[in-house]
């Protein structure tokens, strides 16, 4: 942010048009994907607050820090430092890594249908002010890139000036938010156990942040054998209110 | 070859008039291969040995397997891989580096990882295959070993496979865990279980058709136990993953042996073999 006056308004808007696509009422399908937690609501492993918690924060421990988390901070970092067909290249890349990482064949058919809503609205807003995200749309229409939320919102949040702390925060707390609301639907969960829950996922991105910036391409789609076998499972799981 | 490797092996198999021979068994170091186990018939066995019982702390080992076109072999690991106490923290790592010429098939049965207190491990796998080959890999960890037989006391482990065909990217298939830094026994970890297995098939017709005879052997058999929890899924080209979580090492062993059986004898229609070797 700058010191600026004059600065510090036009820094606000952006990060408030930021905000609109980390909304969780952003129609872009998040409110169809538990992405396992519904396993274990139909395991009756997951019952109350205290367990949506435990799942929400080791979810983010393992699979947001090395997965999407991580890849805003690489995506992030691909667009400051490159030339852009340099850029362009690490992104395919990461986009194929990202989605060859995930063993749930659900949950990456469920992020590849996010992104492709993404990539639809923001294009609504914006129209084709945004070419790398022209182009990003152009890559998941034709097949060169699966498509991945995380990265459709890097490059959003790139061209709006937003630093990649700022990114991975704003878009972790985007996951957290939509994922508290899918609970308060269907765990049982109360809105306002959900909101403590979701303050205090705040405090664990931050922390996740410093965890991470230090991470490379190596680290990406590293798991957890509960979350993901959570994942596969649903995939045969009778009944079910979720698409993943 | 180099000597900053604590143990090494190179195994080459090449076809000659139809059958698979090896052409090359070298080893250096703590790893030696064992003689061809006739149990397989005229598809070459081997295991792949640890001489000192377990790897210890900051030892770097190499596998290099290759496979020309046409050729069939099978491989295991004689014992579960045990990685020693790594008390001044540093890693220690086994590179394992395959290549897969055109038409073959390679079973490759690595042991489960049981890393002792304080262990620090890293396993990095990658597998170059090309059109037409098949391969069956399992691999796994447990809760470890410790003195006083509390589950969970290594550092950190990573068991990270990357399995490539013609180039591209199947899979990225990386495990991490780190008890140093997480509660093992909570939702998401590892929760009731002791043992996590993986086996996967990389095979051009998986699809649809395979998931559901794989789903089905494994749901009515008597491996299927209350100790067990398994899930398999579809990657996103011509691969099969099966993950199992279980309380016991044996009873997911079991399991997994029973889905690689059927893939084998049902749908590749290969001679039934014996695995092992004691457990």
């Amino acid at each position: 942010m700058q010191k600026d006056g004059g600065e510090q308004v036009e820094m606000k808007k952006e990060i408030l048009e930021a905000f609109q696509i980390c909304d969780s009422t952003f129609p872009i399908g998040t409110f169809n994907h538990s992405f396992g937690m519904e396993n274990y609501l139909f395991r009756r492993v997951i019952r109350k607050a205290p367990q949506f918690r435990e799942w929400l924060e080791n979810y983010y421990r393992s699979q947001f820090r090395y997965g999407e988390g991580l890849l805003v901070l690489l995506c992030c970092r691909a667009m400051e430092k490159d030339a852009e067909e340099n850029t362009k290249e690490d992104l395919l890349r990461y986009d194929d890594l990202i989605t060859k990482s995930v063993a749930a064949a659900e949950t990456r058919e469920g992020t590849r249908m996010i992104a492709a809503q993404m990539l639809i609205l923001i294009r609504k807003i914006y129209g084709d002010t945004i070419p790398l995200l022209n182009w990003y749309a152009e890559q998941t229409d034709s097949g060169h890139a699966y498509g991945n939320p995380a990265i459709a919102f890097s490059i959003f949040a790139y061209s709006k000036g937003l630093s990649c702390e700022e990114a991975f925060n704003l878009y972790g707390y985007s996951v957290a938010s939509t994922l508290v609301q899918n609970a308060v639907r269907s765990v049982p969960l109360g809105q306002r156990e959900g909101q403590v829950i979701l303050h205090d996922v705040i405090q664990l991105i931050a922390d996740l942040y410093e965890k991470t910036a230090g991470l490379d391409e190596d680290s990406l789609g590293a798991n957890t054998p509960g979350l993901e076998l959570a994942q596969i499972c649903h995939e045969t799981q009778e009944a079910r209110l979720f698409m993943s | 070859m180099n000597q900053r490797y604590a143990g090494e092996i190179r195994l080459d198999f090449t076809e000659r008039n139809g059958r698979t021979v090896a052409s090359t068994t070298y080893r250096r170091g703590n790893s030696r291969i064992s003689a061809n186990i006739a149990e397989a018939g005229e598809i070459p066995y081997y295991f792949l040995i640890s001489t000192g019982g377990g790897f210890t702390e900051g030892e770097h080992y190499l596998q290099e397997i290759s496979l020309g076109d046409r050729t069939h072999a099978i491989l295991t690991t004689q014992t579960p891989n045990y990685i020693y106490k790594c008390e001044g923290g540093r890693l220690t790592v086994q590179d394992h580096l395959v290549t897969i010429g055109e038409n073959c098939a390679l079973e490759y049965y690595i042991d489960e990882t049981i890393p002792y207190a304080q262990a620090r491990f890293r396993q990095n796998t990658e597998i170059r295959m090309e059109k037409g080959s098949r391969l069956i890999l399992t691999d796994g960890i447990t809760s470890g070993w410790s003195p006083d037989g509390e589950s969970f006391q290594y550092r950190d482990v990573g068991l990270k496979t990357r399995i490539y065909m013609e180039g591209e990217l199947l899979f990225n298939d990386f495990l991490l865990v780190n008890p140093e830094e997480e509660e093992m026994r909570t939702i998401g970890c590892f929760e009731e279980a002791s043992c996590y297995r993986s086996a996967v098939i990389i095979d051009e017709a998986a699809g649809a058709d395979m998931l559901e005879k794989l789903r089905s052997c494994l749901q009515t058999c008597p491996e299927n136990t209350d100790s067990v929890r398994f899930g398999m899924s579809l990657l996103e080209h011509g691969g099969v993953v099966l993950r199992v979580l279980g309380k016991d090492p044996e009873g997911s062993y079991d399991l997994v042996q029973t889905w690689i059986r059927y893939y084998r004898e049902q749908i590749m229609k290969w001679k039934h073999f014996e695995l092992r070797k004691n457990r």
